[in-house]
């Protein structure tokens, strides 16, 4: 491991939820929830899942503090990722729609087909990049690309639309 | 290099938009319904005993022998006060016994069978100190896992449990330990986050006359590794060395830790 200035002041703050103290829970939770709830917002375009994945989430951190590799923010993103997409193929299975908010589905259109792909495969079904280089033809390194480029879309386009409604 | 969960991270950060302040009320509530895995449980009192008596019994068997006749002395006043009796040690470093190794064997298995045949909660008066069963044993745990310590030259690798049990009954008895050093902290509450191998997190009402008085929102927390706790507790450790950190009343959490030692016999 990397000992980064992230990962040592993460090591203290676990060490306090390993702890079972609740205080450290709730600094956690200041510090990170805005990324984790707009993450699950971006992936389901739905408020109140989104709202119920972010207290999954920091639940299932508090009960299983011992699962983190890495640093926490790292850890929370792919986990609430991970949860979300869960939700997301299983409403997919139930009524067939993609639920995505308005804001990320303005940014698919916008993007390249290649970009689109990418980002609807990895970001929305939770394939690796080895699985979106299959789907798409392409090598790893392409797909990985792609992927990075459409997410750096993504995050721009949100950005820039916070600060256009700021 | 950008990963893929930084790229997640940043794309959640750049929504800008935070849940609604009940989220955290639900996450909370949830928390107190359930423990962390990471949390140990401690085990029972007899076990903790038998468990230090079994890892300072090679230590004995190679170390000093006025610590040998010391232990076992001390076997003899804990069986004593295990079955009730009223011994009185008038200097608890002092106490010897001509017995060896083997002798200590005995007393340990008879302390054993006596406890486990005892009403744990039975009153009984150890080292001077009202107490019961249980507490005498794990008084007597922490003993024989410093001699352990003293014996081996350093911390000796000991079960998570029985730290977890030491460190437990150590929270209980912090109120007690403050009024014994003149420092009673009615009302007020300090919250012990124990870390490292046998993690705990205790809200401890600091009223010794009211063992019962419910913890109100803690004064200060005091965070500091359990061994290093135990350590303090039993007289091995400096408070202002150890590596703690206190949140809130810093002057309480300074007077909790200075006090946590006031029932070490040596």
């Amino acid at each position: 491991m990397t000992f980064t200035l992230a990962v040592v002041a993460d090591e203290v703050v676990l060490a306090r939820l390993r702890a079972g103290d609740d205080r450290a829970l709730a600094a956690l939770y200041d510090e990170h929830a805005g990324m984790v709830y707009g993450l699950a917002g971006t992936v389901t375009g739905d408020a109140s899942l989104a709202e119920a994945i972010t207290a999954d989430v920091f639940v299932e951190l508090w009960q299983h503090p011992e699962m983190v590799a890495g640093t926490l923010r790292a850890h929370l993103a792919v986990t609430t990722h991970r949860r979300a997409v869960e939700i997301v193929r299983h409403q997919r299975g139930t009524d067939g729609r993609r639920p995505q908010g308005d804001r990320v589905a303005a940014v698919l259109d916008r993007l390249p087909d290649d970009q689109r792909a990418a980002l609807v495969l990895a970001y929305f079904d939770g394939r690796t990049y080895r699985e979106v280089a299959d789907v798409l033809g392409v090598d790893d390194a392409t797909a990985k690309r792609c992927l990075q480029d459409a997410l750096r879309a993504l995050r721009d386009h949100l950005a820039g639309d916070l600060g256009a409604r700021a | 290099m950008t990963t893929f969960a930084d790229s997640l991270a940043a794309i959640g950060d750049a929504v800008g938009v935070q849940p609604a302040p009940s989220v955290l009320r639900s996450v909370l509530t949830r928390a107190a319904q359930s423990r962390p895995a990471t949390v140990v449980a401690p085990c029972s009192p007899l076990d903790a005993y038998l468990g230090a008596a079994a890892d300072v019994r090679p230590l004995l068997l190679r170390g000093d022998p006025q610590l040998v006749a010391h232990v076992v002395g001390m076997e003899e006043h804990v069986l004593a006060w295990v079955r009730g009796e009223h011994t009185e040690i008038d200097d608890h470093a002092a106490v010897r016994s001509d017995a060896g190794v083997e002798a200590w064997d005995e007393l340990v298995a008879g302390v054993a069978r006596e406890a486990a045949s005892a009403e744990p909660s039975r009153e009984v008066t150890a080292f001077g100190l009202p107490t019961d069963v249980e507490g005498l044993l794990v008084l007597r745990t922490f003993e024989l896992w410093t001699h352990a310590q003293d014996l081996a030259g350093a911390v000796p690798e000991t079960d998570p449990a029985r730290l977890a049990l030491m460190s437990s009954r150590l929270a209980e008895v912090l109120p007690a330990a403050m009024a014994v050093r003149g420092v009673p902290r009615p009302g007020r509450t300090a919250r012990l986050v124990l870390t490292g191998v046998a993690p705990g997190c205790f809200d401890v009402p600091l009223d010794p006359s009211d063992p019962s008085e419910p913890a109100g929102e803690p004064d200060v927390t005091i965070v500091v590794d359990v061994v290093d706790m135990c350590r303090v507790a039993a007289r091995r450790a400096d408070p202002g060395v150890i590596a703690t950190q206190c949140e809130g009343d810093e002057e309480l959490g300074r007077l909790v830790l200075a006090a946590a030692d006031a029932f070490a016999q040596d």
